[in-house]
């Protein structure tokens, strides 16, 4: 028997942060750290299969249920909680450390769900309990945005609850597999995983509520929510080709934004969306190569951008802004956060880093199926997210004109940085490490002579168009300004529209109201007129004339009963 | 100013190397030395043989050129884009700080 047939994964570490509170100091750390380090112990243990199967009125119910896709989530997830716990050893805030073990044990829960209930439940155990880590940001900015975040995320899982209820209705099976895109059940399935993965349209809570978290708290939300989503498709949705025209279209969009955001936090919230969108195409080619694709790629991506993340948190920690406008020449005094931060945009797609040896998959899945137009996108995409990488690099650490010289980060933020760094190294100078625990055989050797020279083809020419693009003063100037993206609809449009109906229907109230109260007090009048103290039917009759009326009532019974 | 001599070191050695001009020239012979290296080695293609994206990935420089008119390209859209889509720090209301 494994270890899972005693603790299912995830739950580590939802129970162990109960008991969070009563640790102090360096023991609390210790504490924090050793939960996911088991849990991926056990992990390793794990033998496929489902687990702790039990009866809900009537239903069998798999709480865990192991196979070679949710071990990579699985995998990621619990390395992803142990560097983001290192990053955050200086908080002393309990709410958000019990908050981000209940997220990560969460996320991890879900990615071994057999069934959908279960799949619910933790779904929306992410939600509830990611958004204290946005909310601890303390800002009223914070709090709003953690209002939207909140509001969405738990609107995704009521349509995950309803989609389930609708496919067991139709299927009789509340398993987690495969589906079929045909009915509304799985569609509000499919629409639930699309706001979690941040789908066109539906992706502006991403880039709301990232940047706005505290700067620990961006580093948690940036691993689990959408890699999540990602595993949901996946494992419910491989093959269906709609999601690679999505996933196209999420992977170029959100960089035009990237290249003009000045928040670098958010620039890497648009940068998450964009790699969001490979993954996305991996899961609609469907092939095992894409579906590999899309594993591995989560799986480096998590790695990569976590370490973006840390550096541009370690930036906010020590300056107090991640402005691009406001930064600048922090090589100088952050100088391991700096190298820290171009291995994190190296690993995007460098060879040698993890970004290669993962996007190479879904890049060659789409040429084989001969889908000239979405490997041109991502080709495209690839480029516009290096170039967004430099511009990070660029305005924050060398060009700008800050003459702002913090401390380095402190240390434990550098211990992360530096083992998420030493990985992102090891899985792309290793490859085989990563593809030994895809889902699928892996047959694909990303080390050929074209595969590196195309890339590094590339990647140099995109560097190029921008040390042009600089040394043109072409590129935008960062400003401090707000950018409109779709969530204008509900932030701004939606309100507006809500506001003039108000103007157009309070005058409307306000004439409705005068007339009904006119009318009442004419009402009132009448019937004081006839009932009131002087009107006809209160006044007081005399005696004798009440016994004439029942004389005459009485002799007319009598007559009519005698005829 | 108290920063210890490696420190001092670097940077005097970084800040001398960040001219951009420099790194501009040094990333064009790199680049150019890519585009000639696609002469000495047999490019395998993803793409059927036959098929349009065959021909284009066989393209000598392709990805060279393609990135680099693209990026470009990207950049002057993006800057375009802003006229449409910048408003002040304080359009939704409180600004973020």
């Amino acid at each position: 028997m494994s270890s899972l047939a005693y603790v299912p994964p995830g739950l580590y570490l939802v129970l162990g942060a109960l008991l969070v509170p009563f640790f102090r100091g360096n023991a609390r750390n210790a504490y924090m750290l050793l939960l996911p380090i088991l849990g991926f112990f056990g992990l390793m243990q794990a033998q496929e299969g489902t687990y702790w199967q039990f009866l809900l009125f009537g239903q069998t119910l798999s709480p865990v249920r192991v196979d070679g896709l949710s071990l990579v989530f699985g995998y990621i997830f619990h390395i992803a909680a142990i560097v983001s716990i290192i990053f955050a050893f200086h908080i002393k805030d309990t709410a958000q450390q019990v908050a981000g073990l209940v997220y990560a044990g969460s996320a991890i829960g879900a990615a071994f769900a057999g069934d959908l209930i279960t799949l619910f439940v933790y779904w929306e155990g992410t939600a509830i309990s990611s958004v204290f880590l946005i909310w601890a940001g303390k800002s009223e900015a914070a709090f709003k945005s953690g209002m939207r975040y909140l509001v969405i995320q738990i609107f995704s899982g009521v349509l995950l609850l309803a989609g389930s209820v609708m496919h067991f209705k139709m299927t009789g099976s509340l398993a987690f597999d495969k589906m079929n895109l045909s009915g509304l059940g799985p569609a509000l399935i499919f629409t639930a995983f699309g706001i979690k993965a941040a789908f066109p349209l539906l992706h502006n809570w991403l880039q709301d509520a990232y940047p706005n978290a505290t700067v620990t708290g961006t580093v948690f939300l940036s691993a689990f929510t959408t890699k999540l989503a990602i595993y949901g498709l996946a494992r419910g949705f491989p093959g269906t080709e709609m999601l690679i025209w999505i996933g196209a279209v999420m992977a170029i969009f959100p960089i035009f934004y990237a290249m003009i955001e000045n928040d670098l936090r958010r620039v890497l919230a648009y940068g998450l969306n964009n790699q969001l969108g490979f993954m996305v195409v991996g899961v609609g080619i469907g092939t095992e190569l894409a579906l590999n694709g899309t594993a591995a790629h989560a799986f480096a991506h998590i790695l990569y951008k976590g370490l973006l993340f840390m550096s541009m948190g370690a930036v906010l920690y020590r300056t107090g802004t991640v402005k691009a406008s406001e930064l600048g020449g922090l090589y100088k005094c952050m100088p391991w956060t700096t190298v820290f931060c171009i291995v994190g945009i190296a690993s995007m797609a460098t060879p040698l880093f993890c970004g290669f040896v993962s996007k190479a998959l879904i890049i060659s899945a789409a040429a084989y199926k001969g889908h000239l137009l979405v490997w041109s996108a991502l080709l495209f995409a690839s480029a516009g997210i290096f170039l967004a990488g430099l511009k990070i690099a660029y305005f924050a650490f060398f060009g700008g004109v800050s003459s702002t010289r913090p401390k380095e980060a402190p240390s434990n933020m550098l211990v992360a940085m530096g083992l998420v760094a030493f990985l992102c190294v090891g899985v792309g100078l290793f490859p085989t490490l990563l593809y030994r625990v895809l889902p699928y055989e892996v047959v694909y050797a990303p080390y050929t002579v074209t595969h590196v020279v195309t890339q590094l083809q590339l990647l140099f020419a995109t560097a190029l168009a921008f040390a042009f693009l600089i040394r043109r003063n072409l590129f935008p100037t960062q400003l401090n300004s707000q950018n409109l993206d779709f969530d204008w609809c509900y932030r701004k449009l939606l309100p507006e529209i809500i506001s003039r109906i108000c103007e157009i229907y309070w005058p409307l109230h306000q004439h409705a109201l005068q007339t009904i109260r006119y009318r009442i007090a004419r009402l009132i009048v009448s019937v004081s007129k006839h009932h009131g103290p002087e009107g006809i039917l209160a006044r007081s009759w005399p005696t004798g004339s009440t016994v004439l009326w029942v004389a005459i009532l009485l002799a007319l019974y009598v007559i009519f009963y005698y005829l | 100013m108290n920063e210890p001599r490696t420190d001092g070191k670097k940077a005097h050695w970084l800040h001398k190397a960040m001219n951009i001009n420099s790194i501009w020239w040094a990333l064009l012979c790199v680049t150019l030395v890519l585009c000639v290296a696609d002469f000495f080695y047999h490019k395998h293609t993803p793409f059927k043989p036959g098929t349009l994206g065959a021909e284009i990935d066989q393209f000598w420089a392709f990805y060279a050129v393609f990135a680099f008119f693209i990026s470009i390209g990207l950049v002057l859209i993006a800057k375009f884009l802003r006229r449409i889509l910048m408003r002040s720090d304080d359009y939704y209301g409180a600004s973020d700080e």
